[in-house]
């Protein structure tokens, strides 16, 4: 069985779906693998690295995969070139690409699309939103330090003393948690907030105080532990209670997504004028349009003197880590696929199950089927 | 009331104070050894059985009275072999090696103890031969003089129990006192006949110890609850005999006391024995209930409290006192079937505590005060350890006792219902004797340590025993904690140098030459059902192998499941202890305690 890692045509993509030390346990496994000439060149990883763990390098990997492993979606080009019934894991955005799942189940491939990965403990080696969440957290507060005018720590000093940066970050999922953690590493005054109440204690855990709004918030949580997206008068309640955190805070890192949907507005025009200017806002939700009613996708704007940044590929701007933390979660989902390294579905297999998107021509996924009806529904 | 009565009251208010107080000072380590402790000194009954076995009141009393005798004398032996086994277990390193240095002052000690026997002995005999005429030594003089000092012995070995260097000599002195009571009750005025007297020690001592020396350990909380169903069974006895022989020159006060005696031994009999089936899975461990089992045992709980009633104003009415004593017997049965098998050691404690009531109600009938006295304090030791359990288990005795009343419990997940659940519990100045002999520690951290924000206090004890000379490693588990590594910012902010970190690849073959695992509110990533319960969610989960290391404490806020849900195998482990409490809390309590 020949496992083939492409290099990223996508924009701005600097990652690698396999890293040179993962080689070596696909082979162990009795798999070929072929990486595209400069497939990890810009995460890190050379070509002589690939080569020295045991891989292959091709021009083109496509054709003659029998498992692609990819970061981002395929393009229709990068389809038509796949082999029918060849196998195809990696972040598919199904969400998001109805067109190209099509695609994909008209050139019979077999996809699985590894943002639908269950969230149960034995799933957790392949975690990979987590894992990309974790990147994303770490490196929103270092843009928002390195942009901050102030210090982040507090510091009593001859000069005076330096009072520390008040943090304040909303939505404490992976992504929120791990930015909770840097900051208080960074040594700011972290406060943080979340619909789920069952997310206090995890947000204090970390040493972050938690904001309690009262807000009738029993339902926040749906399976899976994500948010659920609630009415917009309950929004609306929200932002006049979050006002006053906001408008204190230096520094305001929004990270609360809704599974499948567009991010709900958290902070409004209104609020972004009550900050102190020469605060940052880094809106982490940007790539399903932003916490932020100011935010635009992967640009700097300042408005009323606050910096508000909207970067949507934060994981690629740490590629060798993010890389290899993915690579991982992608090769311990594909070591459980293919044991034996021969193709062969358990299709009653949980993890298989749910993040299986076609197969053998069809769209497959119920859960992906029935959230694509309603968005076509509503919209 | 008469002024035996007034005594007896006071006596058994006191030794009920008593009773607390010594109770509360024993560790939850020797919470085993003190109910099979409790349970040997309840074969206190063996004083007033012997008397009834040999008085020769009349035939019932005689055979009654023998089988009380067999019933007590399988209580004092098994209880008190099986006992000083348990307690045999809690020797430590030191305790061993010293052994050696040791043995000539245990020979003195034994030595010195035979020669007390032995004058004793003679001093009886002295008194025998001088029965009839007036001696410088009246037999009933004496005897009241070895119950005084039995009494004693009794509450120094109760004492004894507080700390396990102590235990096995205060039991060694407990079982001294009711050798001595044993003994002076053979001489007591009324005894005439010694046939069953002899009879029923012998076959007691026979049964009792065969219990005592061949049942394994983990048999023990059966062969308990088998123990007080018999001490029971010869407080009821006694009881019926008692009754039967004063006929209706019964007054008020000795009715009420048979009728306690009756009643409470009868129910406790019942009780015991369905606690010991169900523990030994002779009975269903899940609980049984049925509609309306609330209401019909209230009922009959009144219909028997009305019948003791009315005997008391008349003592007459034979069929009502049998109609009493039978429904009790019903009633033990009904009140011990819908409570689990999880839960059978806190109900067995209870019972213990009821036993006692039974053999202090039976000192008030017989005016023995020794027996008023040990009862007691066998009663409230029972009842607070129920207490203590219950806390442990962190549920309510009520929840416990009529919990399952109204709702099915749930059938636990795991290894077989039907065994004993109950987990090992430490306290926070256990610990240093037990760090006494280790060399290595492994610090395994959790979400708990997280939550509780401890991660400096497991920082200043890593750091304490490291200053003593111990290897101390942490051990990182990739999912420990609810988001990436967690564990490591919580570490880093307490200053834990990076190279003190191990993950879990690395850190696994370390913990078979561990010699204590600290786990510090970390659940699910130690569960050992993650190897081989398929039906557990967290089946393939790579896990920590801290069940290899010497032993292991869990500091843990209650026995609630953790993440995944589900029970902790590795809890039940018999190297495995919990110390229950906040994880700052405790790490600081045990931080003052080494310093």
């Amino acid at each position: 069985m020949m496992v083939g890692v492409p290099a990223e045509c996508f924009p701005g993509e600097r990652r690698v779906a396999l890293v040179p030390e993962l080689v070596s346990k696909l082979t162990a496994a009795g798999l070929e693998v072929h990486v595209q000439l400069g497939a990890g060149v810009k995460a890190g990883f050379g070509d002589k690295d690939y080569e020295e763990k045991g891989a292959r390098l091709a021009s083109d990997v496509f054709a003659k995969a029998d498992v692609l492993l990819k970061v981002r979606p395929p393009i229709a080009d990068e389809i038509q070139k796949l082999r029918e019934a060849s196998v195809l894991i990696g972040l598919l955005d199904p969400y998001t690409s109805a067109a190209q799942i099509r695609l994909l189940g008209a050139r019979k491939v077999t996809s699985f699309a590894m943002e639908l990965m269950p969230r149960i403990a034995r799933a957790q080696p392949m975690d990979t939103l987590s894992a990309m969440s974790t990147v994303a957290g770490y490196k929103a507060v270092l843009l928002a330090a390195n942009r901050l005018p102030k210090f982040f720590p507090l510091l009593m000093t001859a000069a005076g003393t330096i009072t520390p940066a008040r943090v304040f970050v909303v939505g404490a999922g992976v992504a929120g948690l791990e930015a909770i953690g840097t900051a208080k590493r960074l040594g700011a005054v972290v406060e943080a907030y979340d619909t789920r109440p069952a997310v206090k204690e995890e947000a204090q855990s970390v040493g972050a105080k938690f904001v309690e709004l009262t807000l009738d918030t029993k339902d926040a949580e749906e399976k899976g532990g994500y948010a659920k997206a609630e009415s917009p008068e309950f929004y609306q309640k929200q932002q006049e209670m979050m006002f006053e955190h906001v408008a204190a805070a230096d520094v305001v890192i929004t990270a609360a997504l809704v599974r499948g949907r567009h991010a709900p507005i958290l902070i409004t025009e209104e609020m972004v004028r009550a900050m102190r200017p020469g605060s940052v806002l880094v809106d982490l939700a940007s790539a399903q349009g932003g916490n932020c009613a100011l935010t635009e996708a992967d640009k700097e704007v300042v408005r009323y003197g606050v910096v508000i940044m909207g970067p949507t590929n934060l994981p690629s701007t740490m590629p060798f880590h993010s890389s290899q933390m993915y690579a991982r979660t992608v090769t311990n989902f594909l070591l459980h696929l293919f044991p034996n390294g021969k193709i062969r579905l358990d299709l009653n297999d949980e993890l298989t199950h749910a993040t299986l998107v076609t197969h053998q021509g069809e769209m497959v996924n119920d859960a992906l089927k029935a959230a694509l009806a309603v968005e076509a529904g509503v919209s | 009331m008469t002024a035996d009565l007034e005594i007896g009251l006071y006596i058994f208010m006191l030794a009920a104070f008593l009773g607390y107080h010594l109770i509360s000072g024993v560790p939850p380590l020797l919470h085993t050894p003190l109910m099979s402790a409790t349970n040997a000194m309840s074969g206190i009954s063996l004083i007033g059985s012997l008397v009834v076995a040999g008085a020769d009141y009349g035939a019932w009393s005689t055979i009654f009275g023998f089988i009380a005798v067999t019933c007590s004398a399988t209580n004092v032996v098994g209880g008190f072999l099986i006992t000083d086994r348990m307690l045999k277990m809690f020797k430590s390193e030191r305790d061993r090696s010293n052994e050696v240095r040791r043995s000539p002052l245990r020979r003195r000690s034994l030595l010195f103890c035979i020669v007390i026997a032995v004058l004793l002995l003679l001093l009886l005999y002295g008194v025998v031969k001088r029965r009839n005429s007036a001696g410088i030594i009246d037999a009933a003089q004496a005897l009241k003089f070895f119950y005084i000092v039995s009494a004693g012995l009794f509450i120094l070995g109760l004492k004894g129990l507080s700390s396990p260097k102590f235990a096995r000599k205060g039991m060694f002195l407990a079982e001294f006192g009711m050798g001595m009571a044993v003994a002076g009750t053979l001489f007591h005025h009324d005894i005439v006949t010694y046939e069953w007297i002899i009879a029923g020690l012998a076959i007691g001592a026979i049964i009792g110890g065969a219990m005592g020396l061949w049942i394994p350990m983990t048999a023990v909380p059966q062969r308990t609850a088998l123990s007080h169903s018999l001490g029971a069974l010869a407080a009821t006895l006694i009881g019926i005999s008692e009754y039967l022989r004063h006929g209706s020159g019964l007054d008020k006060v000795l009715m009420t006391a048979i009728g306690l005696e009756v009643v409470i031994g009868g129910l406790t009999t019942t009780g015991s024995l369905m606690a010991a089936g169900k523990l030994q899975g002779l009975l269903p461990g899940v609980p049984i209930t049925y509609k309306g089992q609330n209401s019909s045992n209230i009922g009959l709980l009144t219909v028997v409290l009305g019948s003791l009633i009315y005997l008391i104003f008349v003592p007459s009415a034979g069929a009502i006192f049998f109609l009493m004593a039978g429904l009790a017997l019903l009633f033990g049965f009904l009140l011990v079937i819908p409570i689990g098998a999880a839960d059978m050691p806190v109900v067995i404690s209870l019972l213990n505590s009821y036993a006692g009531l039974a053999d202090a109600a039976m000192g008030f009938v017989l005016m023995n005060k020794i027996q008023i006295i040990t009862g007691s304090l066998d009663g409230t030791s029972g009842f607070l350890l129920s207490l203590l359990m219950c806390r442990a288990m962190n549920r309510s005795a009520w929840n416990v006792l009529f919990g399952a009343f109204g709702k099915v419990e749930q059938a636990p997940s795991g290894p077989a219902a039907g065994y004993e659940r109950a987990v090992l519990r430490i306290m926070t100045d256990e610990v240093p004797a037990l760090l006494e002999s280790c060399r290595s520690v492994i610090i395994v951290p959790g979400y708990g340590m997280a939550v509780a924000q401890a991660q400096h206090a497991v920082a200043d004890l890593a750091n304490l025993l490291s200053k003593r000379g111990l290897d101390v490693k942490y051990a990182i588990h990739p999912v420990a904690g609810r988001m990436p590594g967690h564990m490591n910012v919580l570490l880093a902010e307490a200053n834990v140098p990076y190279d003190r970190l191990f993950e879990l690849e690395r850190i696994n073959p370390y913990f078979a030459e561990a010699d204590l695992v600290l786990i510090v509110g970390a659940n699910d990533v130690t569960n050992p059902a993650a190897k081989h319960d398929k039906t557990s969610p967290l089946y393939g989960m790579p896990i920590l192998e801290v069940e290899h290391a010497r032993a292991i404490i869990v500091l843990k806020r209650s026995m609630r499941p953790g993440f995944a849900g589900v029970e902790n195998e590795l809890y039940y482990n018999p190297r495995c202890m919990m110390l229950f409490g906040d994880a700052k809390g405790s790490l600081t309590k045990l931080l003052a305690v080494l310093k």
